[in-house]
């Protein structure tokens, strides 16, 4: 006996699975048919440590095929594609995420993530919490009080939300770093080396004002748009007129409206969710903020295909989990699915 | 007199104003009084403005329908005097107080009833709001409740239900239910049967004269077009017909001697009950009810009245009281009144 939630469960989780097999396949092939030449960027990289010169290593070097021969059988890049996808597949699953080219030293991957993923986690979690929190309250408060205060409130909502990033990090950046000097003009806490020591978090917290600033701004513009529609959504649907009519006051008929409008508010957090994970690539760059932006900029700039298959799947796998969360939450927020958890289906 | 009358509106205009600024006009200078007490009936074809005017007298206006001109009144026993009666102006009275007065006074069944509930509460705890929100007795209120479900045949595990566990017909009458909780003195209802199989409009027929006869809800303003529910039930009728009140009277009169063409025309209408085909034929009204964006001038019944004359066309008739309560819209009984 199998209920059609559970069966709705089910099949929600083998789509995702198949999903998850059909992204990183893509984030396998995808680095490897890309122009340019991996391995002959990490063997330049390592032959100019030191010498701050770049470029033409491959042919000045005489050793340089030798090298590189070196380099491909070590990373085992002359097996058939396969084998190597699935070597890959299951090391990526038993938490061997590779060894980056980015860097000469050849850091593992997973080790780069764990020191840049927190920077970006501390930048974009509270970011998110606090715009969707306000951004739904400015949304809900300009649908239920109308009039002027929606049509200016709408209005800068919109202006906000279509800021983009990088512009408004230039101004803020202007104005308080530059013209005020009370906050840093760029984020990476100068010289130092990322860790979890008490100054490293300090230094952070110090860069982390004007890019949390800039995306909290941003996003409580797009959360209010979506609010504020959901809630007039629902002020104009019958229920709505028929518990006017029951003289229930206006406080009440608004707490109505909210608790129908804010459903898929939450969805939407879900999703959001996964997102994270990737950092805000351009406010991080623009910045210099070191979090996963940045790392992927490197990996991205250095043609770091190890770094990049592992991120990206990386990523693709957090965003698929958000989603999946979110399509089961679904469920437990609206008791019209909700439903189908009792209800018997032979 | 005041005792005497429960609800009325004068010069009642209610439009819908669509987007391109073109208005529909639902009520269109409506002046009525509704006499206070028993089950009584608002009759027209869909389209002629019931429902807008139904939900006016309860003063439920609210975008795309406004007021263009009017006032609406409500009329009660003063509080703490038996013999004393007050006339509230519902425009000018706060909103606190006219929610005061909703839901406990004065009452609605929506025609909308079937989606009239909240998708994500359970009834039970609707009901609860509303006891709460009037000062009242949860528990009573919710004892009650049950009671009056059982009367509509609803199941007892209803108040743990959410809206979409019930079918159309279930909702409807849960809302029926709802509506005449606290016992409303003016409650209008529009259309409560319209969705509901014969066994379940007896149900709520039989419900709604009950809670009339045993003076729990003192007036019953049935909106319908169902010319033979309100011709068993009501003692009095008011026609419409395009957005205008086109007669008034009690049952008897309008049933013996209607005066406006209109009414003669929608009485001849309907079989009566127990005949057989060959033996009346049926007639309908030719032509359509106007369009009430573009109302034909005049008379709004002149396109299709056997009886229109040239000022018809015109000039839009007077109202004539031919005798207390009993009045009519029409320019043939303007020199029987002089």
């Amino acid at each position: 006996m199998v209920s059609s939630f559970q069966r709705y469960i089910i099949n929600k989780t083998a789509t995702y699975i198949v999903l998850w097999f059909l992204a990183a396949f893509l984030n396998f092939l995808l680095p490897r048919i890309m122009p340019g030449d991996p391995i002959g960027r990490y063997l330049e990289t390592l032959y100019n440590m030191g010498q701050g010169t770049t470029g033409g290593i491959v042919q000045v070097v005489p050793e340089a095929e030798k090298l590189r021969q070196q380099v491909i059988e070590q990373f085992g890049l002359d097996k058939p594609p396969y084998t190597q996808f699935f070597l890959w597949l299951i090391n990526f699953l038993r938490g061997d995420w590779g060894y980056s080219l980015a860097f000469p030293n050849l850091p593992p991957v997973i080790d780069l993530v764990k020191q840049y993923l927190p920077p970006t986690l501390m930048l974009l979690i509270p970011s998110l919490v606090i715009s969707w929190v306000v951004g739904n309250y400015l949304g809900a408060y300009m649908a239920l009080k109308g009039g002027k205060v929606d049509k200016i409130g709408l209005s800068s909502m919109q202006f906000i939300s279509l800021i983009p990033a990088y512009w408004l990090i230039i101004v803020l950046v202007f104005i308080f770093g530059v013209y005020y000097k009370i906050l840093p003009v760029s984020g990476k806490p100068g010289y130092m080396i990322p860790s979890l020591s008490f100054d490293y978090i300090k230094a952070l917290l110090y860069h982390w004002i004007l890019p949390m600033t800039t995306i909290t701004l941003i996003g409580i513009g797009g959360w209010s748009i979506g609010m504020r529609a959901y809630v007039i959504y629902q002020l104009n649907a019958n229920y709505m007129k028929y518990s006017k009519a029951l003289g229930l006051p206006q406080r009440v008929l608004g707490r109505y409206a909210f608790r129908n409008a804010i459903i898929p508010q939450f969805i939407a957090f879900a999703m959001s969710f996964g997102g994270l994970f990737a950092g805000n690539l351009l406010v991080e760059m623009v910045y210099g903020y070191p979090g996963m932006g940045s790392l992927l900029s490197m990996i991205l700039g250095r043609l770091d295909i190890f770094g990049m298959q592992a991120i990206f799947t990386f990523t693709a796998t957090m965003i698929l989990v958000a989603n999946y969360v979110a399509d089961i939450m679904y469920g437990f927020l609206d008791p019209r699915i909700r439903r189908g958890i009792t209800e018997v289906v032979e | 007199m005041a005792r005497d009358i429960v609800s009325k509106a004068q010069d009642l205009r209610l439009y819908y104003i669509l987007p391109n600024n073109i208005y529909v006009k639902a009520v269109d200078g409506v002046n009525i009084e509704i006499p206070r007490g028993g089950f009584l009936g608002l009759v027209g074809e869909s389209g002629s403005g019931k429902t807008t005017l139904a939900e006016g007298l309860l003063y439920l206006i609210d975008p795309p329908m406004i007021k263009i001109s009017g006032k609406i009144f409500y009329i009660r026993k003063r509080e703490g005097s038996s013999t004393e009666y007050e006339t509230i102006d519902l425009e000018t009275l706060p909103q606190h107080r006219l929610d005061q007065l909703r839901g406990v006074e004065l009452s609605l069944i929506p025609q909308y009833a079937m989606d009239a509930l909240n998708p994500t509460m359970k009834i039970g705890s609707f009901i609860k709001d509303v006891a709460r929100y009037h000062g009242r007795d949860v528990d009573e209120i919710l004892n009650r409740a049950l009671e009056r479900f059982k009367l509509l045949g609803l199941p007892s595990d209803i108040l743990n239900r959410y809206p979409h566990e019930l079918s159309g017909g279930m909702r409807q009458r849960t809302v029926v239910g709802i509506s005449t909780l606290l016992n409303p003195k003016f409650l209008v209802a529009d259309e409560p049967v319209s969705n509901l199989d014969v066994v379940q409009q007896h149900i709520v027929i039989d419900f709604l004269t009950e809670l009339v006869e045993k003076k729990i809800v003192e007036t019953l303003l049935m909106v319908t077009h169902d010319l033979h529910l309100i011709l068993e039930k009501s003692r009095y009728l008011l026609l419409m017909y395009g957005g205008h009140i086109v007669e008034t009277g009690s049952k008897e009169e309008v049933w013996s001697e209607p005066l406006h063409p209109y009414t003669k025309m929608f009485l001849e209408s309907i079989p009566p009950v127990g005949s057989r085909i060959e033996e009346k034929r049926i007639r309908g009204i030719p032509g359509n009810p106007p369009d009430l964006r573009y109302p034909p001038p005049g008379c709004r019944f002149h396109p299709r009245c056997p009886f229109a004359m040239d000022i018809c066309r015109r000039k839009e008739p007077p109202e004539i009281e031919v005798r207390p309560g009993r009045k009519v819209k029409c320019w043939l009984f303007v020199d029987r009144k002089v």
